[in-house]
Formats: C-alpha cells, structure tokens, sequence
C-alpha cells in the first residue's frame, strides 16, 4: 500500500496546486491594473486645473491663462437630461410589455432591436440622428444631441426593467389581481415598485453610459464655447470638450482636458458607486 | 379540531357510562325491592336509549380516526373508547337480562334471593363504578384494584351457584324460577366481568401496557 | 336556497383545445369548509381560479357554463368586482414586499384607491390580524416589512389581506403547501375558526388535510367531479370507487 502523505508525487501535486493558485490571482489583479493606471495618470495631470474658477467660468480664448468648462458641465447635464426625458419612460414601458408578454412575436422583434440597438456603434447614432434630426432642423442643438444620447440610453433600460421585472415573483401579481386590483393599477402600484431598485440602477448605468459618449455629439451638440441653456442651440459637452481641447496644439487646452477628464471620470465613478448603494440598500426581498 | 373532536366524544362517552350506571341501578333496585317499574323502564325504554348512544359514540370515534387520524395518546383513547363502548352495551344487555329475570320473579312471587345477594350486587355496581372512575380520571392503580375484586365476585358468585342448585333438589316445581335467579346471578358475573375488560383497557390506555391475558407476567 | 353561496352548473373550462375541467356541477353551503381533493393535475386549482375569474389571466384559458353567487350571475359581474367578493390565498406567502405589515392588510383598499378614514383602516387591520391570529404576534411590528415575517405568518398576513375586504367566499389554493407542519397546523385551526365569518373552498393535495378540516369534501380525477359529500361520509364510505382507490392510495 501506498502511503500518499508522504508520495513524492503527492507533494508535486500539491504544489502545482498552489503555483495554479497564484498564477489566477495574478491573472485576475492584472485586469485593474489599467484602471489604476488611468486614474492616478488623470488625477495627476488633472488635478492642478481643477480649482472653483473651473467649475464657475467659460473656457477663455487662446492665450489666456485660466478659464474654466461651466459650459461643458451645464452642456452634459442639459443632454442627459433630455436623453433621460426621451428614454426612460419608453424604456420602461417596453420592459413592462416585454416582461408581460414573453412569448408573442412583437416582443420577440423589440427584443430583437433592443439587442441590435446596443451593438450599433455610438458614431452611427450620431450620423442617423444628424440626419433625422440635425438636417431638418438646419441646425445643431443639444435636442438632437439629447435624443441621440437616448437612443442609446434605451436598451440598457429595457433590459434592466425587464430583467428586474422577471425576478418578481408572479404569486405577486396575482395577490394584487385576487384583491380586484385592476391590471393597470397592478403594474404601476405593485410591479414597478418591487422593482424600482433594478429600474433605477439600469437608469444610472445607463448615464454613466452617455455621460462619457462623444461620438454621437460630432454632428448633433457639436459643442459650444459659450454659455446655452436652450435645447435648440448647439451645447457644449465633457467629452466633447476633452476630444476638442486634447487635440489642440496648445498646452493650456491640455490642461483644461486632464482637469474635464478628471471631472468626468469622478462623476461616472460616482455614479457607479451611487448604483451599488443603491442596489443594496433598495432591493426588494420576496 | 382533533382536540375539540376528543372533548365532546368524551362527554358523550361518559353521558353513556351515566345511563349504564343508571341500567344497573334500576335493575338491581328492581330485583332486590321486587319493583316492577325501575325494571320495566330498564326494559322498555332505557335499552333502546343505551343502543342509540351506542350507534352514536361508535360512528364518532370512525369518523375521528378517518378524519383527523390521531396519534399516540389520542389514537389509544379512541380505539379505548370504541372498545369499551362495546362494553358498556353488553353491560346494558346484562341488566335488561336480570330486569327479565327479576320480573318473572316478581310475577312468580319468589323471594328466596340468597342472602349473599345483596352483597354481589353491591361488590359488582361497584366494580363498574370503580372501572369507570378509574377511566375518567385515567387512574391505572384504581383500576388494579377492580381487578383484584373480580375474583371475589367469581367467589361469591360460584357459592351462590352451588347453593341454587341445592335448593333445587326437591323443589323441582320451581325450576323456572330458580334457573331465572341463577341467570341474574351469571350476568352479574359478566357484568363484573365487563367490569374489569374495562380496567385492562384503562391500564393499557395510561400505560400504553397490555395486562390481557397476564401478558406482562410471562 | 338561502344556505348555498355558490352555484355552479355545467362548467367546462379549456386552455386552448384541453378541457381540463368537465361538466362540472356543485352547490358550496354556506359558512362551510369545502376541501377539493385530487391528484395533481385534476383540474381543482384550475376550477377555483374559474371561481374568482383568475383564469382570464391565463392565456387561451376559456370557460363554459354558469356560476351563480348569491343569485347573481357571475359573468355578468365586473370581474373586478367577483375578485372582492371572492377572495384567494395562494400556495406561496405572498405579501407586498414593497408594503409594511399594516399596509399589507388594506392592500385592497390602498390599491384600489378606495380612500377611508385612518381609524376606520386602523379597525380594519386589526380586526383581520385578529381574526387571523397574527394580532398578537405583529401588533408592535405593524410598520415593519411583511416580508421579515416567518412563512406561517407570512401567510395568516395574506389571509388577513384576503379577509380586509369582506369576501362572501374564500379560495385557499393549497395554503400550507409551502409551510413547515406546525405552521401548517396553525393555519388549520385558523381555517376552522375561520368558517363562521367566511364560506372557504380549500384545494388540497394533503389527504389529512381535508379531514382534519374540511365539513364537505369533493374529489376530482381528470377534469371531472367524482364525487361530493360530508368528510364524514367520503372518508368512512366513499360511495365511488376512484374516491376510495384516491383515499387509500391507490391512485394519485
């Protein structure tokens, strides 16, 4: 009989075990390694633009020192808002009728284009846009940009409602539809409740999304140095920004768009620790 | 529920032991005060009373045990109660044996009653007594003692045999009246008997214990 | 006849091209436990839900046939309407996770927008927690969520939801199914004590069950009512012989 505790080729074993160990843990530290990489770069080279002057005032002309992206901050805010306007009441109206009516044909095509929506590339929303919108119009505006930004914003809320839709139990709806409760008032009193958590988080994530796209703003937004508050005016927007000043031949440009990059980043940053927040603490128990 | 259930099969059960115990004294008072009314109201309405009841309790404990299936404990008091409803109304059927009896005496206008009797009556009204007392209050030692007593009564009740059939020699014009008093003699013998059926069964219910037949001698 | 709730006459009921329940005729007494005992796949939940109109719900489900509550007919009544009439507790606890323990009991109410003084829903509330034996156990806890609550209570919660809006009938769809035995035998004995306010129609699996509770009992086997009488009489004399093999265990 053999003893294994004392096998030569046990203890090979055993060791080949742990070197698989740590060769996963590496593997798997490897992949935030860039992420770090990224803020610390950012943070370092950003850090010196940001004071309240930056936050507070328009980007000044070329030359002069200072200067700050009110126009970008207000522009960014402006477009999510009218992407969040367009896309979450559709969004979440098609995860209800998705969720409700699984297995009929219509939902099968939404569903369908919901998935096709989200692989599109960013530019070609922004060129459909610019041509549905843009040329009608004659000119660029952040509704154009807005809406662009929403067409993308929508599949990850439709997934999001519908999926967090799915994991409500039916005996819930039938509870609620034993007590006379109407069909309506049952998905808007007792469904979309229970799954306000999973909405919400879909609806954050969905801006985190948009709030860093600058492709489907080339031809919609299109940017604007100065202050604009009407949504039929070209807006000015952080990833635009950064885009247009990083690409300059000027040093101070630069240095304004580590110090946007730094804003936008911490704002997506937030967003997605705000989500996790959220989730935990919101989520319904069944 | 079951427990309900339980509680008024027992009050039925012992509104029963009540009219036996009522059976027994009626005709007992019957044939020893030669009163032909107790023993006629033995006869005529309190057997058909006793068979009623009897239906009654036994469909309760079928329908207890086939809706609530009890168990342990509760399942022991139903199939007892079942057991010694049967007791109880072959008890009645013995006083409604001495009531006839003890009538066709009183008709025949025969007093020689030995002088014993009284005395197996009473050890026997009080075996039943005893047996149901000891089932209500769920007292195995009572019931012990009802045991120890039926001897006794086997006793009293085997002289009293002899003595009958030594009065009979030379009076054989009274033959029917003697084998009348012999009959009451034996159901009073049964009774006791029943008596102590029920006292068994008592132990068994309390000790989950079967004394029939000795079986915890061997 | 002032002692029958519910009529039923000639029900058929369909999903799609299956009839999954035939012919079906019965009268439910009022103030009594009536258990629907079956096999899996017999057709009771499928005839209960047609009792409050759940089955509309289900797609392609389609029912024949008459029902009548209290003389009215059932089909001409706003569904909605039935459903307060005829209330339904489901296999699963399933209250309102969104809803305290409180807001749990007057769902109805809440969801149905029916607007009612505080005192009056405070009244309310405790009379079905009361009558649902939960009252003693949630009193101080009535603005916490219904959902921290055990199963068993979780349940008697929904009972008391279903009691809020003074249904004339109750449907109890395997209650206990999901419940540990002693939480099983609380909601019994609530059942019982339930009877003398509400007409309660109880589908059941659990052969012990419909005695242990049940005054009358019916037993279905594909789709079709066998046979319907006292429990007394189904478990000591079953008149059919589907209902004694069912009962003794040979079928189902």
């Amino acid at each position: 009989m053999n003893n294994f505790d004392t096998d030569k080729h046990f203890k090979f074993r055993k060791l080949k075990n742990k070197v698989f160990k740590y060769f996963l843990y590496f593997l798997s530290s490897l992949s935030i390694i860039p992420l770090i990489l990224i803020i610390v770069h950012i943070f370092k080279n950003g850090i010196s633009a940001i004071n309240i002057n930056f936050f507070t005032s328009l980007p000044k002309p070329v030359g002069e020192s200072g200067g700050g992206i009110l126009n970008a901050i207000v522009g960014t805010s402006m477009l999510v808002m009218i992407a969040s306007v367009m896309a979450i009441p559709v969004g979440i109206s098609t995860g209800v009728y998705l969720n409700e009516h699984r297995k009929n044909r219509l939902s099968y095509y939404i569903q369908l284009s919901a998935e096709v929506l989200q692989s599109i590339p960013s530019i070609v929303i922004g060129i459909v846009a610019w041509i549905w919108i843009v040329l009608p119009m004659g000119h660029f505006s952040a509704l154009s940009g807005g809406i662009a930004l929403g067409i993308m914003m929508l599949p990850t809320i439709i997934k999001s409602t519908e999926e967090t839709l799915k994991l409500i139990p039916h005996s819930l709806k039938e509870a609620s539809l034993a007590l006379g409760v109407p069909y309506y008032k049952t998905i808007l009193k007792v469904l979309l409740p229970a799954s306000l958590s999973g909405i919400i988080t879909g609806i954050l994530i969905g801006i985190a999304r948009i709030a860093g796209e600058t492709a489907p703003l080339l031809f919609t937004a299109f940017g604007n140095p100065f202050l604009n508050f009407s949504i039929n005016k070209p807006v000015a927007s952080l990833p635009l920004l950064i885009f247009n000043y990083a690409t300059s031949p000027y040093d101070d440009w630069h240095k304004i768009a580590w110090g946007a990059s730094l804003v936008l980043i911490t704002f997506i940053f937030t967003l997605n620790i705000f989500t996790r927040l959220f989730t935990k603490k919101y989520k319904v128990k069944f | 529920m079951l427990k309900e259930n339980i509680k008024l099969l027992r009050k039925d059960f012992i509104s029963y032991t009540i009219l036996i115990d009522r059976m027994i004294s009626e005709s007992a008072r019957g044939v020893l005060g030669n009163s032909e009314n107790l023993m006629k109201n033995v006869i005529e309405n309190l057997e058909k009373e006793a068979n009623e009841e009897e239906l009654i309790i036994e469909e309760k404990c079928i329908n207890i045990i086939a809706k609530y299936e009890p168990k342990a404990a509760d399942l022991r008091l139903v199939l007892m109660i079942f057991k010694i409803n049967n007791d109880l109304e072959r008890i009645a059927d013995h006083t409604v044996n001495i009531a006839e009896s003890g009538l066709y005496l009183v008709k025949k206008n025969f007093t020689l009653y030995p002088e014993s009797f009284p005395l197996l009556v009473k050890n026997v009204s009080r075996m039943y007594h005893d047996s149901i007392d000891s089932f209500l209050q769920s007292d195995s030692a009572l019931a012990e003692d009802v045991l120890k007593k039926d001897s006794t009564v086997d006793r009293l009740e085997y002289l009293m045999v002899g003595k009958i059939i030594r009065h009979l020699q030379g009076k054989e014009d009274r033959v029917k009246e003697y084998i009348n008093l012999e009959r009451i003699v034996r159901n009073y013998e049964r009774i006791a008997d029943l008596a102590t059926n029920i006292c068994e069964d008592v132990i068994y219910i309390d000790k989950a214990k079967v004394v029939k037949h000795h079986k915890d001698e061997s | 006849m002032d002692n029958i709730v519910l009529q039923v006459k000639n029900l058929n009921v369909y999903y799609g091209s299956k009839k999954v329940v035939s012919n079906l005729n019965i009268e439910i007494f009022r103030n009594y436990i009536t258990a629907v005992m079956g096999p899996s796949g017999c057709g009771k939940t499928t005839f209960i839900r047609t009792l409050n109109r759940m089955h509309e719900f289900t797609p392609n489900a389609k029912a024949e046939g008459s029902i009548i509550l209290n003389g009215q007919v059932l089909d001409k009544m706003d569904p909605i309407l039935v459903r307060r009439r005829i209330g339904m507790v489901f296999q699963k606890p399933n209250p309102f996770p969104t809803m305290n323990i409180h807001d749990n009991v007057i769902a109805g109410y809440i969801l149905n927008g029916i607007r009612m003084k505080k005192s009056d829903l405070n009244a309310i509330v405790e009379d079905c927690l009361t009558k649902a034996g939960l009252w003693e156990e949630v009193k101080d806890d009535l603005y916490k969520k219904g959902t921290f609550l055990s199963g068993g209570q979780q349940q008697r919660l929904c009972i008391a939801r279903a009691l809020a809006m003074q249904p004339d009938i109750l449907l109890l769809d395997e209650p206990t199914s999901a419940l540990d035995p002693i939480a099983t035998a609380h909601i019994e004995e609530l059942i019982v004590e339930l009877k003398k306010d509400v007409t309660i129609l109880l589908v059941t699996h659990n052969i012990a069950q419909a005695g242990r509770v049940s005054d009358y009992v019916t037993f279905m086997y594909l789709g079709e009512l066998i046979e319907y009488g006292t429990a007394e009489q189904m478990f000591t004399a079953p008149e059919n012989e589907k209902t004694n093999k069912f009962l003794t265990g040979a079928i189902g």
